[in-house]
């Protein structure tokens, strides 16, 4: 007896899921947006430090009240649940193409930080930091902040408002 | 194996990785001159009843898909030689070579990180062809018949059977030691191709009901020219057990309307609009409108069938589909909680720590947003790109960079006079191009 074997072929195709990070940005790009950015109102100051990570931008923000030049943190965007060892994260993640105009995606996440951690609200958006052309040789370098919606379906409850500032003047600190 | 009239009629039994219970069958059909006239897939989803005793007449929901997958010259070209299938043998082999399905990863085919390095699995099935014998069990109902197929984690699902199962594996075709066939042939099924059809029913099923005929309208009436060129988005939902359909819209020069994250029922099918705002809006879906469907998904307030429409200023009109909820949940999973404490909360959908989900998620989103969406930037999706062909071919670039288990389909019109979400053509890349490769029926 003679047998034949055909062979069907059910392909299966079980990808791996891609963690593929490109780097998109030179370091000379990103550079001059690394550091601590710094806006004050009153005795509050909104704090912004923008770091570099596998050639993209991060950043975590504060808002500090300085009393008798003791500073006190009302919220910072990297914060911890209660009783463990994991927190947020960075909430500022993007580049630049030029070394003028950063782009990130921001996660203000401080909405409602007054009422406790369980009842913070995050809003997302996105974040451009425009470096300003300075005015004198020694002046301190500013930069535009501007934070601007984000298009798309919105989960009913989600905030209206950022509470994070939407666009001020930052000075360069380091 | 069914004689009616001028024809026989032979049932094959076809194993695939299946999301519930359906289970499919090929039924090849033999006129009286022994050559073969037409083939169908038939796919059977089967009853509560049935499922709990298979033994009982099936009852349940059957479905003809005509078949284009298998080239029937080459599956039956041993029919003229008097040979007949007489069992089968499955095996795994990973993209690495090694003998094993893909959820079980060998030391020889991992990275030095330790996570499988093997991004594909081939599943072999041998069929093995022999004498015919005086009578044929060919499995002509769904609970026998067939020839199962002995894989050690085929994810397989459906009725049994009770033919003979060979040990030969399937790399026994280069063996000359086991007496194989020198021109023996191969052919291939993708599960792919199962799974588009299956995509494709969500969209079909969900427009052909009468039930939903309002909501059918809605897609239509949204995308006519006075709600386009609205300067705020609407939305139209559609739930399971309910006839009223969820209306809402956004602000004016706002861009977002807002839906409900855990409704009473659940979501059959969201619309919503990317209408004539200022700066413009984009021509596909935001990732703000996946997070959105994501974060419904987790709730369990979509259907498994849950459908996403979208219609455009641009003229583009799109419908999506979720084909792996659990790989869709897990890439937005970062994104749709308010603080952390929602995060380190009991998860029933947890395929990991929640914490450890939380950075992976966070990882591949932050890294595709900035690449294809940052809108600071000279990102590749734009709204302000009016060349809606490239726009969707960096969004096709998206997903498959995304990997998140969703399926894009093409619902505009296909001739003049046909008003949109009437034909509906699966998108994907091929060679690094938009193919649009399979018009649903």
């Amino acid at each position: 007896m003679k047998n034949s074997i055909y062979t069907l072929l059910i392909l299966l195709l079980f990808s791996c899921k891609s963690q593929q990070v490109s780097a998109q940005y030179s370091m000379q790009n990103l550079t001059p947006f690394i550091g601590t950015w710094e806006y004050q109102e009153g005795n509050q100051i909104f704090r912004v430090t923008i770091y570099e990570d596998n050639l993209h931008l991060k950043g975590d923000y504060w808002l500090i009240e300085v009393i008798n030049g003791a500073e006190t943190i009302l919220y910072e965007s990297d914060y911890y649940a209660p009783g463990t060892d994991f927190h947020w994260g960075y909430t500022i993640f993007g580049g630049s193409n030029d070394g003028n105009l950063m782009g990130a995606k921001i996660d203000d996440n401080s909405i409602g930080y007054e009422n406790g951690v369980a009842s913070r609200k995050r809003k997302r958006g996105s974040l451009s930091l425009t470096i300003q052309q300075q005015s004198c040789l020694n002046c301190p370098v500013t930069a535009e902040w501007k934070v601007t919606e984000l298009q798309g379906l919105k989960i009913t409850g989600e905030s209206e408002n950022y509470n994070i500032p939407k666009d001020i003047i930052m000075t360069k600190m380091e | 194996m069914v004689q009616e009239s001028d024809f026989t009629f032979y049932t094959f039994k076809v194993y695939t990785v299946t999301e519930g219970n359906e289970f499919y069958n090929l039924v090849v059909k033999v006129n009286n001159q022994e050559e073969i006239v037409g083939s169908e897939f038939l796919e059977y989803i089967p009853s509560l009843e049935w499922m709990a005793d298979s033994n009982l007449p099936f009852t349940g929901y059957v479905k003809l898909i005509e078949n284009n997958f298998l080239s029937l010259d080459e599956l039956f070209v041993q029919k003229s030689t008097g040979l007949c299938v007489t069992g089968a043998v499955g095996s795994w082999e990973c993209a690495a070579g090694n003998p094993h399905s893909p959820s079980d990863c060998k030391d020889d085919d991992t990275n030095p990180n330790g996570s499988c390095d093997a991004c594909g699995a081939v599943y072999y099935i041998d069929l093995t062809y022999g004498p015919c014998p005086e009578t044929i069990d060919a499995g002509d109902s769904p609970g026998s018949g067939g020839f199962p197929v002995n894989d050690g984690g085929g994810g397989s699902s459906g009725g049994g059977g009770s033919s003979t199962i060979p040990s030969r594996p399937c790399d026994g075709l280069d063996d000359g030691n086991i007496g194989v066939s020198d021109n023996a042939d191969c052919i291939a099924l993708d599960e792919e191709e199962l799974g588009r059809i299956r995509e494709c029913r969500k969209i079909t099923e969900l427009l052909d009901d009468p039930l939903n005929e309002d909501f059918k309208d809605n897609l239509i009436e949204l995308s006519s020219q006075p709600n386009l060129n609205l300067d705020y988005e609407k939305s139209v939902s559609i739930f399971e057990n309910e006839t009223a359909l969820g209306e809402r819209q956004g602000n004016s020069e706002n861009p977002f309307v807002d839906i409900l994250d855990n409704p009473t029922n659940k979501y059959k099918s969201i619309v919503h609009t990317h209408p004539n705002i200022d700066g413009g809006t984009l021509s596909v879906f935001s990732p703000n409108d996946l997070i959105a469907i994501a974060k419904i998904i987790y709730n369990n307030k979509a259907t498994n069938k849950f459908v996403a429409f979208l219609t455009t200023k641009k003229g583009t009109q799109y419908a999506l589909t979720i084909n792996n909820p659990t790989k869709f949940v897990d890439f937005f999973y970062s994104q749709f909680f308010d603080n952390v404490t929602e995060v380190t909360s009991s998860d029933p959908f947890a395929t990991m720590e929640n914490t450890n989900r939380y950075y992976e998620s966070k990882t591949a989103f932050d890294n595709t947003f900035d690449k294809y969406f940052n809108p600071k930037l000279n990102s590749k999706i734009k709204k302000t790109d009016t060349n809606n062909e490239n726009v969707l071919k960096e969004f096709l670039n998206y997903m498959d960079e995304a990997d998140a288990g969703f399926t894009l389909f093409d619902a505009s019109s296909t001739q003049s006079g046909e008003p949109p979400f009437t034909s509906f053509r699966r998108i994907r890349l091929k060679n690094g191009e938009v193919e649009r490769d399979y018009t649903c029926k």
